[in-house]
């Protein structure tokens, strides 16, 4: 599982740590990443990455609540999404439809077991048994950041920045 | 929203050892924005869902029919504030269940008792 889910304070410092070691390029606006908590044991993150040139956005999302009975807390829901800016909220801040266009994104939502949206193919749901290289729910959101940030510099496909195949 | 621009700072990027133009540390990330959601909040933004969509919480989470015609962020936001409500539910009820135990128990008994906690801590 990527982070960790001990419980909010460990998150909060992985994630510090993660966020103040990135490097991004001039042209992304970052607005303020977003941890939303009510205990010790449940909290959600909202962040978003957003291009200017050409306009485009990463959006992380995840929530986490307490395992019954247990002192730990677990990952109930998560999506990072990463695709070109079709709209925006008077903010600023991309707002989406499931129908946009994406490089990849990868989530749970909807009830469905983790799986992957690939570019040309928005509304596709691909499950893990099609994908090889990458484990859909063991992606941890830095790497997926960084693949993205690869993917804006290098030209080639995010499939490969992020080292996944659909067969 | 606060949106905080990238700012180069490390170099111009004409030397090899320091980072090109494109890709540069800030010189401050973003800082993390933490909100903690009473129960009163909570309460009022799963209204906000129930009312937009004509849908109570059970219904959006036993009818998939129903879930499917959210649009996913909203649904995704929608589950974490069920998840938030539980939590602070919780809480207070584990909060509740003390004080009712103190009530029925003289001073001596609570002071006692916390003592006796202070010192397994310890």
């Amino acid at each position: 599982m990527p982070g960790p889910t001990d419980d909010y304070f460990a998150y909060k410092r992985w994630f510090e740590a993660g966020h103040d070691a990135l490097a991004l390029p001039v042209d992304c606006v970052e607005p303020d990443p977003i941890l939303t908590y009510t205990n010790q044991y449940t909290w959600d993150l909202l962040w978003f990455l957003v291009f200017t040139s050409p306009q485009s956005h990463v959006c992380i999302k995840e929530n986490f609540a307490k395992i019954h009975g247990l002192s730990r807390s677990r990952r109930i829901a998560f999506a990072y999404h990463y695709g070109p800016t079709v709209r925006s909220d008077l903010a600023g801040i991309p707002d989406g439809e499931p129908a946009d266009p994406v490089f990849v994104r990868i989530d749970n939502a909807g009830g469905r077991p983790p799986h992957l949206h690939r570019e040309g193919h928005p509304t596709d749901h691909i499950p893990q048994e099609h994908i090889s290289g990458l484990v859909v729910e063991e992606v941890d959101l830095f790497d997926f950041v960084k693949a993205a940030l690869r993917h804006r510099k290098s030209g080639k496909s995010i499939a490969r920045e992020l080292g996944f195949r659909v067969r | 929203m606060h949106l905080r621009n990238a700012k180069p700072v490390m170099g111009s990027g004409w030397n090899a050892d320091e980072p090109s133009a494109q890709e540069v540390v800030l010189d401050t990330m973003s800082p993390i924005r933490e909100t903690c959601l009473s129960l009163n909040d909570v309460e009022e933004m799963i209204f906000g869902f129930e009312r937009k969509y004509g849908l109570s919480s059970p219904d959006f989470f036993g009818n998939p029919e129903a879930k499917q015609r959210v649009p996913e962020d909203d649904a995704f936001r929608w589950e974490a504030l069920i998840y938030h409500r539980f939590a602070l539910k919780e809480t207070y009820q584990e909060v509740q269940s003390e004080y009712l135990a103190r009530l029925g128990r003289s001073p001596e008994e609570v002071r006692a008792d916390r003592e006796t906690q202070e010192l397994l801590a310890a």
